[in-house]
């Protein structure tokens, strides 16, 4: 059963990118693919540059958070009837040109879920910082210790899911502990995944609006606490 | 009488009072206010008496016992009002991702 790329919806979801996104929807639009941009209560104009692209503008009225953006965008592609999703940042870190090979991950090996990874042999991380790797390469063996599953990078925001799976995978974590959780589901769910290199690129933008070190305190009491409401 | 005793006695009757007036609450509770109003009225009038009490549980002094009981209560107190915290935070994501897929905007 090959994807209907027609019913490929991408999902972006996107904060205070107002001096990126256009170009990143530019990327997307050229394809056959459909776009969802989640804002999430940007205070600049990132969701009125969105509107200016062919993608559709989930607005939420309070910034909850990436893990809440994706979780709304992924119902709102599969109440559009979509049969495959995947996760793309809006700060121009991903690459349109790594989805084709996404989807080809669910389509070959029958998969559920196709994870992006920078680590993976034929993956890359252009301009990442030392400091960076050493930090991702630690939460990927904690994530990997945690879950159980066999992957060289568990915080890849760049993912595709079939719709089934995106069905099984309810992410409760609003901010940035969606992305282990994502994992600890896959297993939960015995979903089956593939792993597909990806290309992450680093800019001076990207590295200055993104995840501070210090972030990882709260990543990891997201994720205790979040075993609170299971 | 030392002055703390009056302060104290009023704080109390305060407290009792605004309980009783502004939380909307079963009979129960009512009464387990009240008994906890009485208990703290013969802790400030008799403060030799919760030593005593103390004592029988290997504690120094009253005002030792109950500081321990508070802080070990506020633990309790603690979990509870996060995992309410955890839970209202899921009720406003669900309305504010409702909202947003209902007023969804398709750009050009
Ligand atoms: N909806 C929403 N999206 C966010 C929020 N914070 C970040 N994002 C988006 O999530 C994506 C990734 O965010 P980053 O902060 O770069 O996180 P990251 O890419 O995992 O980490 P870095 O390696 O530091 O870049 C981008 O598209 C952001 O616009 C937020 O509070 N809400
Ligand atoms: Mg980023």
């Amino acid at each position: 059963m090959s994807i209907n790329f027609e019913k490929v919806w991408i999902i972006v979801p996107a904060y205070r990118e107002a001096s990126v996104i256009g170009a990143v929807l530019d990327s997307l639009a050229a394809t056959k693919y459909q776009i969802v941009v989640v804002d999430d209560c940007s205070p600049d104009t990132t969701a009125e540059i969105a509107e200016r692209s062919r993608a559709h503008v989930c607005r939420h009225c309070i910034n909850l958070g990436q893990g809440a953006a994706i979780q709304t965008g992924i119902d709102y592609a599969l109440s559009n009837g979509a049969e495959a999703l995947v996760t793309f940042d809006a700060d121009g870190q991903h690459s349109a040109a790594d989805i084709p090979a996404l989807l080809e991950g669910l389509d070959k090996h029958k998969a559920d879920v196709a994870l992006g990874s920078r680590f993976t042999t034929g993956g890359a991380a252009h301009n990442m910082g030392g400091a960076r790797r050493t930090l991702l390469k630690l939460a990927t063996l904690m994530t990997r210790l945690s879950t159980g599953l066999n992957i060289s990078d568990t915080h890849n925001g760049l993912r595709a899911l079939r719709a089934e799976a995106a069905r099984k995978i309810r992410i409760t974590q609003n901010r940035m502990a969606h992305a282990s959780e994502i994992l600890s589901l896959v297993a939960q769910h015995k979903l089956k995944f593939v792993e597909v290199p990806v290309h992450i690129s680093y800019t001076d933008y990207s590295t200055s609006k993104g995840q501070r070190a210090s972030n990882s305190f709260n990543i990891i009491w997201d994720s205790i606490t979040g075993m609170l409401r299971r | 009488m030392k002055l703390i005793q009056p302060a104290l006695l009023i704080i109390s009757m305060l407290a009792l009072l605004a309980y009783l007036r502004f939380f909307r609450s079963v009979l129960v509770d009512r009464l387990l206010a009240l008994f906890i109003f009485a208990l703290q009225v013969l802790a400030i009038t008799f403060p030799e008496a919760t030593n005593r009490f103390a004592q029988s549980f290997g504690v120094g002094r009253g005002a030792d016992l109950l500081f321990y009981l508070f802080a070990s209560g506020s633990v309790f107190v603690y979990v509870l009002l996060y995992g309410k915290l955890l839970s209202t935070e899921a009720k406003v994501t669900q309305i504010a991702r409702t909202l947003a897929i209902r007023d969804a905007r398709k750009g050009n």
